[in-house]
This record gives C-alpha cells, structure tokens and sequence, in this order.
C-alpha cells in the first residue's frame, strides 16, 4: 500500500519522450525517515492442509440455494453499486504476482510449463476398474440424472458406473473423461475417470446392495434395477456396454462446496470462496470446457484422513462441452441462466421482443457423440453457467485474465491428448473436438488478454551504478500469443519511486524483439542510498496498453524494491 | 501434527484479509442497498418457500392410499361442476372395462356415475353410463346483458342422466355422437344468498323446482389443423356442433342448439404467438316452454370474459372473442415446460337472438397473466383481469383456450 500521496502531473506525452518531474526532493541523505510501500501480506502454500477434526456434514436444499441466487441474489447483483460502477474487489487470496499458491483448492499444472500431452491424458488416474474379473453392483447411483449404479471391482476399488443416453453413445461419458483430465491438468482436483467396456455377465449384484426408493428412502437392489439402467443406454455392437467410471475419491466424502461464504467448522477455511481466484478464475476455465453445470452440486468436499483437512473437488462433468448429460446441449446454455431473472423480466416487459440472440441460434448437432457447442457464437465474456455462480459473479479483469493464462497454456498437443481419453468413436469426431476446444481457447485469450496490460516476467536492469537509466523488460503476452503486432502496441506508462523521490512517464513503442523494454529515466542524487529490505516496496511502475490507438484503460502495477546503488531494483509485485 | 498445534499455527498467521474491508464505496452503497432489500427479501423469501415445498425425500404413499391403490381404486382432487369447490373424487377400475366414480365437494356438490367403457389405442370410444350429478351452489345472474353484479343468488341443480357415447377419430377430424336421458331438477339453494333485487322473479323461471326431462341427441364434429411446434399449437381448430333436446315424461319442451368454436394461433416466431378463440352458441325453441335457464347460453369467466365471474350473463344466444398475446419469459433446462406471460382482451355478449349481438354493446376484459406449460399443454394458468365488473385475479390448471 501506498504510504504517501503526492499530486502528480498526469499529462502525457507522444511517443518516446520521458518527463523527470521530482528527482531533487531534497531527502538525500534520510532514508531512515524516507518513505516506502508496504507489501501486501501473502497467502501461504498448503497453509489450508493442517490438521483439523473432521468438519459436520451439511443438510443442503439445493432447491432453495439454486433459487436464493437466482431471484435474490440476481437482484442485489443487478443493483449492485460496485458493479455499476465496475469497481468489483480484487480477489483476496493472491500473491504478489497476482498468482495463488497450492492450496486444497488449487494446484498449478499446466501453468507450471513442463506437463507434457501423456501427463495431461494421464490426468490423475492410478488403476482403472478391472473388467476382467467380477464387478459388483454394490448400490444404485444416489445423485444425478444420468443412469448408473455403484460396482467394486476385484482389486476392491469402488467406481461410480454412469451410462451414456439411448441414441447418443459416447456423448456424456467422452464430454465427461476429457473435462476432468482438461480440469485436472488446469489444477483442480478431480476424480479419476475412464471410459470402461465391461461384459454385463461380469455383473453380479451384492446381497446388500440398496438403491434409492421411488417413494423416498431406500431399498434393496435387484437385478431388475441393473437390467433397468443398461436398457437405458445403447449396447456396443458386440453386445458389451460403455460407461463412464469415476473412481471414488480417496478420504471421507462429506458434501458439496458453496462458491460464497466459509465452511465455517473448517478452520482451514480462510478466504470467503467468493474472493478466492482460484473458484473466479475457474469462471473462465468453465468456460472454455462449456461446463454449463458448474454450480454446488457437482463439487465435493472430501476429508482427507490423516493427516486430516478438506479436500475441495469438481466432480461429475458429464454436463460439459457439447453434452447435456442426456441430450445434446441447446443454444440457451451457456447463454442465460436456467431461471434468468432480468432477461425473463425484460421479456416480460417487452411483450417477449427482448432477445438475447441465442433464441434464433440454429440448432444442429455437430456429431451424436459430441452434441453441440457453439464456436462461432461463443462470447468469453458472456458466457454463463446454467446457474448464478457467487464467485462468478464477481469475476474481474484479474481473475479471468488469470483463468485464460491456464486456458491459454494448453496447446494444440494437450487438447489433443486429452480428447484421445474420451473414447470418441471415429477420428473425426475427435478431430472435430479437437479444433473446437483450439478455437474456443484462442476466443478466450484473445479476449480477455484484450482486458489488461498482459505483461509478464518482468525483469529490471540498469546500467550500472550512478546510471541515469533504467530498463524494465517484459513479456507482453498479447505480442508473444500473436493477438497482436509490435507496431500496433505503445505503452503509457507512469514510474513512481517515494524512497528515491523519482517520479516519471512516458510512452513507449513496443519493439520488434521478442521482449518489450521500457527506458526509464533515472537520475537522482539519490541513487547512493542503501537498498530496503523486508516487506516493503520502494517504487511502482504502471503500464497501461495501448492497441490500434486504444487504451486497454487497465494498468498492470509493477512493484519494485530499492536494492542499493550495486543491486538497483529488484521486482516485487506484479498485479493486473 | 495434532490439531491444537495447527490451531496455534493458524492463529500466528499473517495473511490477506478473509474478506475485503468495508470501504468507501460500500458506504456509498449502504442506503442503495437497504432500498433493494425489500425487493431481495421477497425474492430470497420465494426461494425459501419454493425450497420448503420440495425438500427432502418424497415419503411415499400413506398406506391407506396405498391399500386404496392396491384394491383398484384411484383417489383423487378435483372439481365436480359451477361453483363446487375443491371435490374429493375415487374411481374404482378394478372390474375394467366396468368404471364406478364418486366425488364429493367441500360445497356437497356430488357426482356418482358407473358404467361400461371401451377405448382403443385410436382413441375411439364408446361409452354408456349413469350419472347423479348434484351442483349445489352455482351462481345466478338473471337473464340479459344487463345484470347486475350484485343481484345473484344460488340454486342446487340436480341431474340423472343415462347416456350412450360413441367416438371416432381420425388423424385430423373427430365426431362424436351422444344420446342420453336426463332428468334435471332446480330449487333454490339452501342457505345461500337470494338477493334478487332486480333480476326477475327467480320461481318464474323455466326449470325452476320441476323436473324436466329430456331425451338428447347431440353431435359434434371437431376439425383439427394444428401442428405442435415446439410448445406452440399452430394451425386453425374448428368445433361445430348440435343437440336437440326432446322434452319427455310430461315435460313441454323441445329446443335445438347450435355450438360453433373457432380457435388458433398466429405465431410471430417460436417464443411468440397471437391466440384466438370465436365461440358462439345458438339456443333455440322448438316448442312448449322452450329453454330452462341453466341450458341457456353465458358468457363469463373462460366463456368469453375473464374479468366476469363464471356463467355472469346468461340468454339464448351469445357470442364472444377471446384473444391472448403470448410470448416466452422463461423456458425449463431440458426444455419439458416453459413460462409464458400473456395479455388478454376478451369481447362477449349474450343476447336473446344472436343478430342483436353488437360490437359496441360487448363485456370487454383486459388482463395479464402467467402460463406454465408442459407439452403445449397448460399446467398452471394465473391471470389478473379487468372488466365492467372491477379486477379478477385466477388461477387455473387449465388454459381458457
């Protein structure tokens, strides 16, 4: 945090030119007296997996939930002042380098750089279900729409066994197995998934087995139930069937996780979920995937015993890219809530002529095991899930600048992989996939890397010690992901150092190799001070872009720290 | 690690806060928010009940009805006749193709009605029955356009009736066929209001405390070119129909009737349509003492007039034009229901002969209301209307049209 203020002359200047404003504040010589920028406090790795007692389990109504933030929570959104005003808070659980730590929530992956194709295919899995052998039905599935049941196989691993809907093989059992590897390796904690062939005369059906009972309550299990569930979805040719089989998740499973508020018998559960970027910045991951069905219910937060703390997992993802789990997708999804207050109030109002332009959005299904997933008309920023998200809601520039860094770190080769686990029957299907879920990144980076300075990997350099320049380079990821050409790019930019009572801006043409740089006036008598340590900060650079004549008007805050006359400056925060 | 220490750990903690600070903005905010409060609170207060209504596992059938079910008979709710109120009804199928039916209203309006039905999957039918029906309250207005709202009164209706339907159907055209006897017996309603004030003199109506009987031959034709198109019913529907009804056992009455329904839809596109319906009954007297009251054609409620009360103007021959402007607010996720709200106008008037029927001189009703509908039927019907009579607000499991 800024510890002074000081009146500055924000008057820019064309092209290259540089203004020293206040280098001989006459200071020198008192650096203990002299002012600097506190840093904010960090959080901590894994801090959220110490032990804790195994919190209570929750009574949910889902009903009541889906609905409080569909109509009551939909009005206090559509009134809200901070979003009229487009002054949504920052997320809080953020490091200096507006990035989150591993935590029980989130896990850096593919952001790390080095995850290879098999690593994003291989997703989290360890052993399989064993078909070879007998497969129990132990219980009937408890939740979901889609028809299955509970089967321990003979090494002793229980798996959720989920079939696809007559007349669409392969849609929500493919949609299902490459989401959670693509959420996976995107750094969230899912379950173990895989597409299973299995001979229904391996089935045999558990004495004990119970099922839930049409009247409520349950009851014991019978084959008919079985018969039940596979007469519900089409047999291969060769008469076996295909499912999709998630393996439960090792821990205690206990209930759902809300995207608001705390579980407040956790005390590893710090961070109001709503301001955790890890859950905004899944809005755009979601996104991506078409993951209309991400809401409360299809999380699971599972006690991990020892050494004791809460895991927080997605789970069930049969409802993604071109799956409606039993049917196909409709133009509405991924375009309005399933009960929009405001747009159905517009309608209301307008005799029904208010139209959001998924109405008239034709309708075709791109391949029965796909289903559909629109390309043309997906709009990153306006994309919804089918239900209002509280940490959707309040998704900032950051938080979805942030999600499309992890969107935008899969390549060509990790989709691919991934899309080869999903079982699809023919290469073209596959390849269809492939090119939507490429085309669908590259509208989410182009998009939201529109909607900051995205610079990265800042590094300072001066040229030695008394010099009166400095140098800040970057990546501007808008430059290096080919959105953009240097000759399209200027940056303004305004530097601020309250320790050395330095103040500069200036605009700078982006330059044709591969990192920017920023030439930095620098001459002060008080470039002889000794270097600050600690929590502080000395300087702050703001860079704001400028693309085809407009500002981005969202500035990336640099900060840096005095090291002394020897070291310079070292960077210490970097925010969008 | 034991958790006593973890706790120890976390409490030493520097972190970010848990929570933004209250800021300026929020304090900004403040009277902003208190103003939408009242508007969240009802909507998080309809969640609630919402939430209430469906929560927790269904419990199952009550044994008794259980046993009921397991027995061949089928309970149920509904509503008997004009004015009945909510009845209790069971069907008894365990003898099928034999049917046997009771229902009993909060109002004692009943109904008992037995006999044989056949169907087949082409829904032809032919059934013969004997039916008691007792409506035991409904309204009554007077004879004219010109009633009054205020000068009604009651009256309990009984009616034997023993009748002989046949049905055949064709992909676009059904006829139906009916002859029955009926024995029809009216007297004023016990305990209800008989504030007559200047309708005419109650007593002095034909079918009033006399048994009148008849034998009836009716038949209707239905004509039906509409397509279902998405939740739309698009396309023209046309009801022609005729009875003639034979006064018998002493009673002097002949008289025919004439019922003509035009109903359709012009869509604008699948969200949005204009619906229509034309309805006209002609009643006429052959001989003797011509028509009882309650035969004589009305207008009122979902014949022709939302903002009226049902059955509020009743005379031989009425006309009328219902109309709704229809359009999508809200559709279900898996696209089984949606919410359509509608605007209503309504034009109808009854008359002694249907040529002094006249535009100008019509019971006119504005209104708007809700639909939920599951597979272009409507489930759910909610309206609130406006007419000569002051404001109606209903709710119906059925569509007017």
């Amino acid at each position: 945090m800024l510890t002074m203020s000081r009146n500055r002359n924000r008057r820019m200047r064309r092209n290259t030119r540089f203004a020293f404003l206040a280098g001989s504040v006459a200071l020198a010589g008192c650096g203990s007296s002299r002012s600097t920028i506190d840093l904010p406090l960090e959080p901590i790795a894994y801090i959220d997996t110490l032990p804790s007692l195994q919190p209570e389990e929750r009574a949910i109504n889902e009903v009541t939930r889906l609905l409080k933030a569909s109509i009551g929570g939909e009005i206090g959104y559509g009134f809200s002042f901070k979003r009229l005003l487009g002054a949504q808070a920052e997320a809080l659980n953020i490091t200096r380098f507006d990035d989150v730590v591993n935590s029980s929530w989130y896990e850096h992956r593919i952001t790390r750089g080095d995850m290879t194709p098999e690593d994003v295919a291989r997703g989290p899995t360890t052993v399989g279900l064993d078909t070879s052998d007998v497969l129990t039905a132990v219980a009937g599935k408890a939740a979901g729409i889609s028809p299955g049941f509970n089967v321990r196989d003979a090494r002793g691993n229980t798996f959720v066994v989920k079939f696809d809907p007559i007349g669409s093989l392969h849609l929500a059992s493919a949609a299902g197995v490459i989401t959670s590897r693509l959420f996976h390796a995107a750094g969230y904690h899912t379950p173990e998934d895989f597409i299973v062939v299995f001979d229904s005369s391996k089935l045999v059906l558990h004495p004990e087995a119970k099922i839930p009972a049409d009247g409520g309550g349950e009851r014991t299990m019978t084959y008919a139930d079985i018969r039940d569930v596979l007469s519900s979805t089409d047999p291969l040719p060769d008469g076996r069937f295909l499912a999709l089989a998630s393996k439960f998740v090792p821990g205690r499973p206990m209930d759902p996780f809300f995207f608001e508020g705390v579980r407040n018998d956790d005390p590893n559960d710090y961070y109001l979920h709503q301001h955790r970027r890890e859950l905004r910045g899944l809005y755009v991951v979601s996104s991506w995937l078409n993951h209309v069905d991400m809401r409360f219910a299809n999380t699971l937060d599972v006690f991990i015993d020892p050494p004791g703390y809460v895991r927080h997992y997605l789970i069930d993802f049969a409802a993604t890219l071109g799956s409606g789990t039993v049917r196909p997708h409709q133009p509405r999804e991924g375009k309005e809530y399933n009960f929009a207050f405001w747009p159905s109030l517009a309608r209301m109002l307008t005799l029904g002529f208010y139209n959001k332009g998924w109405e008239n959005e034709e309708y075709e299904i791109i391949h029965p095991s796909i289903g559909w997933i629109p390309v043309e008309s997906f709009a990153p920023g306006e994309w919804r899930a089918n239900w209002p998200n509280g940490a959707f809601r309040l998704v900032t520039p950051a938080d979805a600048y942030w999600g499309a860094k992890i969107v935008g770190a899969f390549s060509d080769d990790h989709i691919r992989a991934a899309v080869s686990e999903g079982g699809l029957p023919v290469q073209e299907a596959r390849d269809v996939l492939v090119d939507i879920l490429k085309a669908r990144r590259d509208k989410i980076v182009a998009y939201w890397y529109s909607k900051v300075t995205p610079i990265e990997n800042v590094s300072t350099r001066s040229a030695g010690p008394g010099s009166s320049r400095l140098e800040i380079s970057f990546d501007d990821l808008g430059i290096a992901t080919g959105l953009y050409t240097d000759a399209q790019t200027r940056y303004i930019w305004t530097f601020n150092d309250v320790y050395l009572d330095i103040e500069a801006e200036g605009e700078t043409v982006a330059g044709s190799s591969e990192r920017q740089s920023l030439d930095i006036p620098f001459e002060s008598s008080n470039q002889q001070l000794a270097g600050i340590d600690g929590d502080r900060a000395t300087a702050t650079l703001k860079v704001d872009v400028e693309r085809d004549g407009r500002r981005v008007k969202r500035e990336a805050v640099i900060t840096l720290r005095w090291e002394g006359p020897e070291k310079g400056y070292s960077v210490v925060g970097l925010r969008h | 690690m034991s958790t006593d220490s973890a706790d120890a750990i976390r409490a030493s903690l520097q972190r970010p806060p848990a929570e933004p600070p209250f800021g300026v903005l929020d304090a900004i905010a403040l009277p902003f928010r208190v103003l939408v409060l009242p508007l969240r609170l009802v909507g998080i207060g309809a969640a609630e009940l919402i939430g209430k209504a469906t929560a927790g596992e269904p419990q199952g059938v009550p044994p008794l009805v259980q046993s009921m079910l397991d027995a061949g008979f089928r309970p149920g709710l509904g509503s008997i006749g004009p004015r009945s109120g909510v009845a209790a009804q069971v069907e008894y199928v365990g003898l099928r193709p034999l049917f046997l039916e009771a229902a009993f209203s909060i109002r004692t309006s009943a109904r008992l009605s037995g006999g044989l039905e056949l169907q087949d999957s082409r829904a032809r039918l032919l059934r013969t029955s004997y039916t008691f029906q007792r409506n035991a309250a409904p309204h009554f207005w007077g004879i004219g356009p010109s009633t009054l709202e205020g000068a009604v009164t009651d009256y309990q209706w009984d009616q034997q009736r023993v009748a002989a339907i046949g049905r055949t159907a064709q992909r676009r055209i059904v006829f139906t066929g009916e002859l029955a006897w009926e024995d029809n017996r009216v007297d004023r309603s016990k305990g209800r209001s008989t504030n007559m004030q200047d309708v005419p003199e109650f007593d002095s109506l034909y079918g009033v405390n006399e048994r009148v009987r008849y034998l009836v031959a009716d038949m209707t034709g239905t004509f039906d070119f509409t397509r279902a198109v998405g939740f739309q019913r698009r396309g023209l529907l046309f009801t022609i129909g005729g009875g003639y009804f034979v006064g018998v056992n002493g009673t002097d009455s002949d008289f025919y009737r004439i019922n003509l329904i035009l109903q359709g839809a012009i869509p604008l596109n699948p969200r949005q349509e204009l619906a229509f319906q034309l309805r006209s009954q002609v009643n006429r007297g052959v001989s003797g003492d011509a028509v009882p009251f309650y035969y004589l054609a009305r207008v009122g409620d979902v014949w022709g007039g939302r903002a009226h009360h049902q059955d509020r103007f009743r005379d031989n021959d009425m006309a009328a034009l219902m109309t709704e402007w229809r359009y999508e607010v809200w559709r279900e996720l898996h696209g089984r229901s949606r919410v359509e709200s509608f605007f209503l106008f309504d034009s109808g008037q009854v008359q002694q002969r249907i040529d002094k029927i006249s535009w100008s001189d019509q019971k006119r009703s504005f209104g708007f209301g809700f639909r939920l509908i599951t597979a272009r039927e409507a489930f759910l019907v909610t309206y609130l209307a406006y007419g000569s009579d002051g404001f109606r607000y209903r709710v119906r499991f059925e569509t007017a049209f």
